[in-house]
């Protein structure tokens, strides 16, 4: 093909049409900034998530570079930080073995040295003073201070006793506070954080650390950070091997080196539920966008399709004709998307805690929403946009360049000859008349019903998921009793004490207990020990037939989280793991017996002679028994065996269904057992203290709650709490975030199907004007036309309405279904109350807006009409 | 009888220096039963008199009298309302409804009234246009000249005191011209309907038994005939 230098000409021609098409871009504008907003909130929320995620991991790694070479020296360090990989690095150095302040047996502190370019990258963030510069410096966490009953600001003294080496004599030294940090939220761990001064000061303990292999004293971290998160541990390994190291753990020059976990774990690959979840959102926005920037062109396009016939007559190709579609759809885009993603940015930052937070408690919605000026945000939802836009563009720009210039003139949306007579003749009617100019052009009006329809049906699903939440069935989930307090560890999954000494680190003080039993509101409660250093003989065991068994047919269980088989396997010495508990009185009123002795007095009868245990099943989200789980039925007998030496048999008097929220330590165990509370102590020790239920009077929960919480944060702030009321704000919190996020986005959606409805009546009345102005010269009264096309706008909200109804219906029976099915707190209820509601407005709406477009059309003379 | 009458018919559009004088000053009666046509060049204002004549066009000044009614003393509904019970249109581009069949077309000038359709005269119109056998047509299916048959159909079947052909057979070729002109003269006189046309062809324009010339707004009377106020 010849090189022709046409791209001004041809660039000349599309602003000129481009300027001529003013109703077409205001509209499409409107569509486009719309589509970008709804783009660029996804892009918000889902970089958000991520963002979140991998930073909530990070907190729990300790920092955010990529990645740490362990246990160099300095000269080593000097050595491999020139390498050209390492963007930025810095030293961490453990100075001292622990600190053993008593008010720290709970709660460890940590004493490092940390360059200080590389505080943020630790995330140090002095909340009051500064760093530390003098050797008696130091910089100390607000809640580690406080448990010291030290005032947390720059000047207090603070005298710590540090055990330098594993093997060392403690010492004690005083220091003076140069700053206050931020205490880790995802870590139950403090931290002090010396100065350069203070290595120097100390050289000989580091020096001595490092000789000595039990300690991590003195030792070196070096923290890298490359330009991104890719492939980090090659990386780590390219950095020591081409500094002259070796990565091999038998070679002389060994280096060790691993990746922060927090970038291998975070990110999209570890929720499936939230891809899907935007990856949906994006196809919905996708189809919103299309079905009306679509339309827009392709009226736009038949409207001129005259002109296009004329530029093909004077010579554009059709490539040409291609272009200069394109351009205008790119100039609409320029126009649009700014300020779609001005406003999507900001409904995203709305929208994000709502989705991100919704559910969680305490802790972690402190995290700040830093670094959310992230460019993919804008890059990604633009391009998204401008994807749409072309995808919508290319058909109508198909049809523009395939036009022959002889049958543009004739062209009319008539596309295809109608064979068939028309067998009737009350046509005239004006409704009938009405209900064949819809049949006039098929796809437009079935586009204008299917997103009109799509709106309702995504308003009834997100009404049909809030109204099938069951409020008690997702309570009584979560919570047995009004109130449940324990050691803050218990909800982080790590109360399994194995001895008295972690007993005493992770159990519920009996403190917490009494002051609770003080409270007027208090109405009774019940304490539950646990203890995991109990087992079972392998050989008292038999495995019963119902038990899952794998291909090869060993005995255990399938998690289908972890997508592993976990065989029923003994402990080392041929022992099962059992969990035991002791409880009190009132958490056996709480428990439900599915087999056994039913009478609870009874029960507790027998569980306080000693020879009886309950067993609690394991159930599933459904609270349904797991058969392929049950181990024990009424009356069989186990025979445990305390602290490896002692051996009792009991009988179960009664199996109850388990919790593993209330009843024991949020975790499951194949061999869960109930004593009493005195039987419990007697065998093992009341240090075991895991958690305490309670209950309280009608009206006292607001004073409840408002006791615990203060008590959690300033009395014990070790301890920790939940209660109904809690999950009673986060029930609201996630219907409220089902209902928030469902609604604008069917009203984004919704907005979307007015607008393109909106559009096809300006466009329908606008292409046919002629004949409304022969209809007019014939003697049909302007009122008569008005009302033809209310007859047109009620024939679209009625076929939405009844596509509505079939396609809410449809899709409620299949896919919400299932959905509801698998969420154990939606217990699904059909319903199509929104669709009804939608009809008076929906019909109201294809009533009105085309008398008032009609009226707002431009006043013009009957034969200035017809002559065009 | 006068079925037609202007008196000092007017239109000026614009003012002062760029004042166009598209009517100035035209008076004609016209007789029931008359067959008259208006000639002229483009720009003559012949298009601007049909328009005031069928109350499509309001005039600067001056009065249409159709059927002893002054049609602009009436309200824009009430002239619709007027024109579509009086007064039958034909245009050069047929402007049929395409969503209606030819029956329907025909017939929607009457339902569009809410009267009664004459079921025999409608079918007695179609009879005399050869459209008995395509009335369940759709315009689409149908040649120029069909359709333009249907649209004199459409205008007789309300029988108006008065017809207004608008160059009927502008977009007809010769043979199909001289067919619907044929048709339209000889239905015009079986049912006695008083018919106005306008055209620039000469030719056609002999159909007629009068013939009004109009030059630059204004009627001129080359031929000196009689019947008309020149």
């Amino acid at each position: 093909m010849r090189k022709v230098k046409n791209k001004k000409a041809v660039k000349r021609l599309a602003l000129k049409s481009f300027k001529a098409n003013r109703t077409r871009n205001t509209i499409a504008v409107a569509a486009i900034v719309l589509t970008a907003v709804l783009f660029t909130a996804i892009f918000t929320i889902g970089i958000g998530i991520i963002i979140q995620t991998e930073r909530s991991s990070m907190l729990q790694a300790g920092g955010d570079a990529h990645g740490a070479i362990k246990d160099v020296t300095q000269d080593e360090y000097d050595i491999l930080k020139k390498h050209p990989l390492i963007k930025e690095c810095g030293r961490d150095i453990v100075v001292a073995h622990s600190v053993n302040n008593k008010e720290f047996l709970k709660r460890h502190v940590e004493m490092h040295y940390i360059d200080k370019e590389f505080y943020p990258h630790w995330f140090i963030d002095i909340i009051g003073g500064k760093a530390p510069e003098a050797a008696d410096e130091i910089l100390m966490d607000e809640k580690s201070l406080q448990l010291l009953g030290i005032k947390p600001e720059a000047g207090s003294k603070v005298t710590l006793e540090i055990q330098v080496l594993q093997q060392s004599k403690p010492l004690k030294r005083t220091f003076t506070i140069s700053g206050v940090i931020a205490s880790s939220e995802a870590m139950n761990v403090g931290f002090a954080i010396m100065p350069q001064a203070y290595i120097e000061k100390y050289a000989d303990e580091m020096e001595a650390g490092r000789k000595d292999v039990l300690s991590n004293t003195g030792k070196i971290s070096m923290q890298v950070i490359f330009a991104n998160s890719m492939n980090i541990q090659d990386k780590l390994d390219q950095v020591i091997t081409e500094s002259g190291f070796s990565t091999s753990g038998e070679s002389d020059n060994y280096i060790e080196s691993n990746a922060n976990w927090a970038y291998m774990s975070g990110g999209m690959q570890s929720d499936p539920l939230t891809t899907i979840g935007i990856v949906a959102a994006l196809l919905l926005v996708m189809v919103a966008g299309y079905l009306i920037i679509y339309n827009i062109f392709q009226i736009s396009i038949i409207h001129d399709i005259r002109y296009y016939g004329l530029l093909k007559t004077i010579g554009t190709t059709g490539r040409q004709i291609k272009r200069i579609l394109r351009m205008q759809a790119l100039w609409l885009c320029f126009a649009g998307i700014p300020l779609g993603l001005f406003g999507g940015f900001f409904a995203g930052k709305f929208f994000f805690p709502i989705i991100f937070f919704t559910g969680t408690t305490g802790t972690e919605r402190n995290i700040s929403i830093s670094g959310f000026l992230n460019p993919w945000i804008f890059i990604g939802a633009a391009l998204f946009t401008i994807i749409t836009v072309l995808i919508s563009e290319w058909k109508p720009g198909r049809i523009a360049a395939k036009v022959s210039p002889v049958e543009a003139l004739r062209y009319t949306e008539h596309g295809k000859k109608n064979k068939k007579l028309k067998k009737t003749t009350d046509g005239g009617k004006i409704t009938r008349m009405a209900f064949s100019n819809l049949g006039r052009s098929k796809g437009r009006t079935i586009i204008v019903i299917f997103s009109l329809s799509l709106t309702i049906v995504l308003m009834n699903s997100v009404y049909t998921i809030t109204n099938s939440i069951n409020r008690e069935n997702f309570l009584s989930k979560m919570i047995l009793s009004e109130c449940i307090i324990g050691n803050a560890v218990l909800w982080n999954y790590h109360y399994y004490p194995y001895n008295e000494k972690e007993a005493e680190e992770q159990g519920l003080s009996e403190s917490f207990i009494s002051e609770c039993t003080k409270q007027e509101g208090f109405k009774e409660g019940g304490r539950i020990y646990m203890c995991e250093n109990v087992t079972m003989p392998v050989e008292s065991f038999e495995i019963p037939d119902n038990i899952e068994r794998d291909k090869n047919g060993v005995p255990g269980e399938y998690s289908p989280e972890l997508k592993e088989f976990f065989p029923l396997a003994g402990y080392e010495g041929g022992e099962y793991i059992a969990r035991l508990h002791g409880i009190e009185r009132f958490v056996l009123s709480k428990m439900t017996v599915t087999e056994g002795e039913k009478d609870k007095d009874i029960i507790w009868d027998k569980l306080q002679t000693g020879k009886y245990i309950i067993y609690a099943v394991d159930v599933d989200d459904d609270n349904s028994i797991i058969e392929s789980s049950v181990k024990h039925h009424a009356g069989d007998k186990v025979t445990l065996k305390y602290n490896d030496k002692n051996i009792k048999e009991y009988e179960i008097i009664s199996v109850v269904k388990g919790h593993s929220y209330s009843l024991t330590s949020r975790m499951t165990s194949n061999f869960p057992y109930y004593a009493s509370a005195d039987e419990f102590k007697k065998n093992l020790s009341d240090k075991f203290l895991m958690s305490f239920l309670f209950d309280v009077k009608e009206g006292q929960e607001d004073n409840i709650e408002e006791f615990l919480k203060n008590y959690t944060s300033e009395e014990e702030p070790l301890m920790s709490y939940e209660s109904r009321k809690t999950f009673e704000g986060s029930f609201n919190e996630i219907v409220g975030m089902i209902t928030i996020v469902g609604t604008s986005l069917s009203g984004m959606i919704g907005l979307i199907g007015i607008l393109n409805f909106v559009n096809i009546i300006i466009t329908s009345i606008a292409t046919r004007k002629r004949e409304f102005a022969m209809m007019e010269a014939i003697g049909m009264t302007k009122r008569q036309l008005a009302g033809m096309l209310r007859a047109e706008g009620i024939y679209y909200a009625v076929f939405s309405i009844i596509f509505s109804l079939a396609a809410g219906t449809v899709f409620s029976l299949l896919a919400l279904k299932s959905i509801a099915k698998s969420i154990w707190f939606i217990q699904y209820k059909f319903t199509l109350l929104p669709v009804i509601i939608a009809c008076p407005v929906l019909l109201a709406f294809g009533a009105l807006v085309p008398g008032i477009v009609y009226r707002l059309r431009k006043k013009e003379s009957i034969t200035e009409q017809i002559r065009e | 009888m006068e079925i037609l009458k202007t008196q000092n018919l007017k239109k000026y559009y614009g003012v002062g220096e760029v004042c166009v004088k598209a009517l100035d000053g035209v008076d004609f009666t016209v007789e029931r039963g008359e067959f008259v046509s208006i000639i002229g060049t483009s720009g003559s204002g012949k298009s601007t008199l049909l328009n005031m004549l069928g109350g499509l066009d309001r005039p600067t000044s001056g009065t249409v009298i159709v059927d002893g009614k002054d049609i602009f003393s009436l309200k824009e509904e009430a002239l619709t309302v007027f024109r579509r019970r009086k007064i039958g249109f034909v245009f050069q581009s047929f402007n049929l409804v395409p969503v209606l069949n030819v029956y329907e077309n025909i017939v929607l000038p009457i339902e569009l009234d809410g009267n009664k359709i004459d079921k025999n005269f409608v079918d007695s119109v179609v009879q005399a246009l050869g459209l008995k056998d395509k009335i369940y047509a759709l315009p689409s299916q149908l040649s120029g000249g069909q359709q333009q048959r249907v649209a004199i159909a459409r205008a007789l079947a309300s029988k108006p005191a008065i017809l207004l052909a608008d160059e009927p057979t502008g977009n007809l070729d010769s043979v199909t011209s001289q067919d619907v002109l044929g048709l339209l003269k000889v239905t015009c006189a079986r049912f006695g309907q008083t018919m106005v046309m306008i055209t620039h062809n000469e030719e056609i324009a002999q159909m007629a038994d009068h013939i009004v010339r109009i030059e630059d707004g204004k009627i001129v009377n080359n031929y000196g005939e009689v019947g008309f106020n020149a």
